[in-house]
């Protein structure tokens, strides 16, 4: 530090702000600026834009084709689409205890590999499967054509107008 | 006094707003300029223009600014095409630009972009963000996007063309009419079935630009301009090229290019595949005979043309003979079949036999009788009706008339020059005493082959002919004079 400074600064001044000490902090703070938005860039690369994978959606046809108390079974892509009086809905058919595709009932739904049971509107009757056959989220495509998302649960219940 | 870590401090500074700046640029032109986000962003505009009623409202509600992508891993397609051309299912984007634009609606119909994607018939980089990357002309990518016309080419890697609607697949059909009508059979085979000059075409859409020669191509480098280039003019894009010019308009260029584009033994999973595909590709396991005219045409047009005239062929340096005129008068069916299925070694004429050049034995016969039956072969075949029996030559004698008559063009010891050569086993094998004494006698006419002995008998006797034709059996190997020699004694055994 110079020898300038004879008068003591009171202890509730604060210190005056040199132009060499504006620096450190101006440099400083830029830097750490720098290494902040780097790191944000680099935090960002293990979380991808898109998902590698097949997008799990259907185009199944237009709501036409669904008249009321109809249900189909798209077996290939493993949900039922069915047509009540409040819209129509799709259930998965996957057993949501070991993924097996489960087989249409009289009651509802039946897996063949261990056993589970299900009501039609997905609820568990029996076995070992830990909780109910997801309802899948549907939408429209912009050609009318009513589209699935089989990755897309809705709650039980959820209708969609069409 | 000067603090000595002023300089550094500067430093520290500077460089790290630049790194700063740098890093922000990045990041606005990552997040925010992306080519497929102000893509999204204009379409959102189109959107909001045309929500004039509650669907179109939702579906302005639902539209979301996201990368978008089609995967199927059954045919190895990661495409991102619909990130910009996000209206291909939306029929009401009839009116709008490219890339906003509806898809072909009967097209999408049977092709669903979520099970095929869009590189399976349009090539290009499918994982590409932006137009200049998706098309990949200048990058090192094998199959750069196709251009529009060109399109209807890769509907072949699943059907038959046959079976397509004529009017979406008009330059292949095209393309394919004039692959036979140009004779490419002649040297290019394709399943098997061609001759041997040129390279087979079987997988020739799948090529890619680095199995081609660009050098006198100007850029953007693509194997469909290559094609057309070299359509109009072989030589002048592969130097040295033995290919004849085709001599086609642009728009032939064009067709051809389509058609070999078309042929593409692209391996895709048999649930792709139409079943019209499945059939032909049975089909070809078990070819069924053709008409030998058509026969002719495809294989054999492009270099002896229709066969009644032979002609000096400057790029094989010989002359190609004329085969249905005297020839084919003189020469016995046996000889015609032998000469069709062997080929003629040393020559440019390839055998074709079933494991060469893929013709049928039934094909082959076929193809001898309709040389046979030709206008000009029956004019001709009175002279063959005067054949006479040959006596017995003497081969020295024949050595010297055969130097001074026919060493000028056949080569000394019969090995060939401009026209064939004549010690060749297997046109000495076919070739009877009858047949050769007639072809010297009377020439063969519409060709470079004089004839040696005029009706009043000028010329050569027909005892110097015999002469000759013994010193030409003498060429044969002496194991084929054995065996051939056993061959007579046999037949003459049995008379």
């Amino acid at each position: 530090m110079s020898d300038t400074n004879d008068v003591k600064p009171s202890r509730l001044e604060p210190p005056p702000v040199t132009r060499r000490s504006f620096l450190s902090i101006a440099s400083l703070i830029s830097f750490l600026a720098a290494m902040g938005t780097a790191l944000a860039g680099v935090l960002r690369l293990p979380k991808p834009t898109v998902e590698p994978g097949p997008v799990r959606r259907y185009k199944v046809g237009h709501p036409e084709q669904f008249p009321v108390g109809a249900e189909t079974l798209f077996a290939e892509q493993n949900f039922v689409v069915r047509r009540d009086a409040a819209g129509v809905y799709a259930i998965s058919t996957t057993c949501t205890h070991l993924g097996c595709a489960v087989a249409r009932t009289a009651e509802g739904f039946a897996c063949p590999c261990h056993g589970s049971k299900f009501a039609a509107n997905g609820r568990v009757l029996a076995g070992p499967a830990p909780r109910p056959l997801p309802w899948l989220e549907i939408s429209r495509a912009a050609d009318g054509q009513l589209v699935v998302y089989v990755d897309r649960e809705v709650p039980e219940g959820t209708h969609f107008q069409a | 006094m000067k603090d000595p870590s002023r300089l550094y401090r500067w430093m520290l500074l500077w460089t790290s707003l630049v790194a700063l700046g740098f890093l922000l640029a990045a990041a606005v032109r990552e997040n925010l300029l992306a080519e497929w986000q102000q893509r999204q962003r204009a379409y959102r505009k189109l959107l909001a223009e045309k929500a004039t009623d509650a669907r179109g409202r939702e579906l302005l509600r639902n539209f979301r600014i996201e990368l978008r992508q089609v995967s199927v891993p059954a045919l190895g397609a990661v495409d991102r095409c619909v990130s910009c051309h996000v209206g291909i299912d939306d029929p009401r984007m009839t009116d709008v630009p490219q890339p906003y634009r509806l898809h072909p609606v009967e097209i999408l119909e049977h092709h669903p972009v979520d099970r095929y994607g869009c590189t399976i018939c349009h090539q290009g980089q499918g994982a590409a963000t932006n137009f200049h990357d998706a098309k990949a002309e200048d990058a090192y990518w094998d199959y750069p996007l196709l251009p529009r016309e060109l399109t209807q080419a890769t509907c072949m890697t699943c059907h038959d063309v046959s079976r397509l609607p004529p009017q979406d697949v008009t330059l292949v059909l095209e393309g394919m009419r004039l692959y036979e009508q140009k004779s490419c059979g002649s040297c290019h085979k394709l399943q098997g079935r061609g001759g041997a000059l040129g390279p087979a075409l079987d997988n020739e859409g799948l090529k890619t630009k680095h199995q081609l020669i660009l050098t006198n191509l100007k850029p953007p480098y693509t194997t469909w301009r290559w094609h057309q280039a070299h359509f109009r003019d072989p030589a002048g894009i592969v130097p040295g090229s033995q290919m004849k010019n085709p001599t086609v308009t642009e728009r032939e260029a064009l067709a051809l290019t389509a058609y070999m584009l078309s042929l593409r033994q692209r391996d895709v999973p048999e649930s792709y595949l139409a079943p019209d595909k499945i059939a032909q590709k049975f089909r070809a396991l078990s070819p069924q005979p053709q008409p030998a005219e058509q026969l002719y045409r495809m294989y054999c047009f492009a270099c002896h043309g229709d066969g009644t005239y032979g002609r000096w062929e400057k790029t094989f340096q010989r002359f190609i003979p004329a085969i249905r005129g005297t020839l084919a008068a003189t020469a016995t069916r046996e000889y015609l079949e032998t000469q069709i299925a062997q080929g003629r070694p040393g020559t440019q004429m390839p055998p074709w036999h079933s494991q060469a050049g893929g013709l049928l034995p039934k094909e082959i016969t076929a193809l001898a009788d309709y040389l046979r039956a030709s206008p000009a072969a029956r004019s001709a075949r009175d002279l063959a009706a005067r054949s006479r029996p040959v006596a017995r030559g003497d081969a020295a004698r024949g050595q010297m008339l055969f130097l001074r008559n026919c060493a000028g063009c056949h080569g000394v010891a019969g090995v060939g020059g401009v026209a064939p050569e004549l010690a060749n086993p297997v046109f000495l094998r076919a070739a009877d005493d009858s047949f050769l004494a007639t072809t010297i006698r009377n020439g063969r006419a519409a060709t470079a082959m004089p004839a040696f002995q005029r009706p009043d008998g000028a010329g050569l006797s027909d005892a110097e002919i015999a002469d000759i034709i013994a010193f030409l059996r003498s060429l044969e190997s002496p194991s084929q004079q054995t065996a051939q020699a056993q061959d007579k004694s046999r037949a003459g055994g049995s008379q």
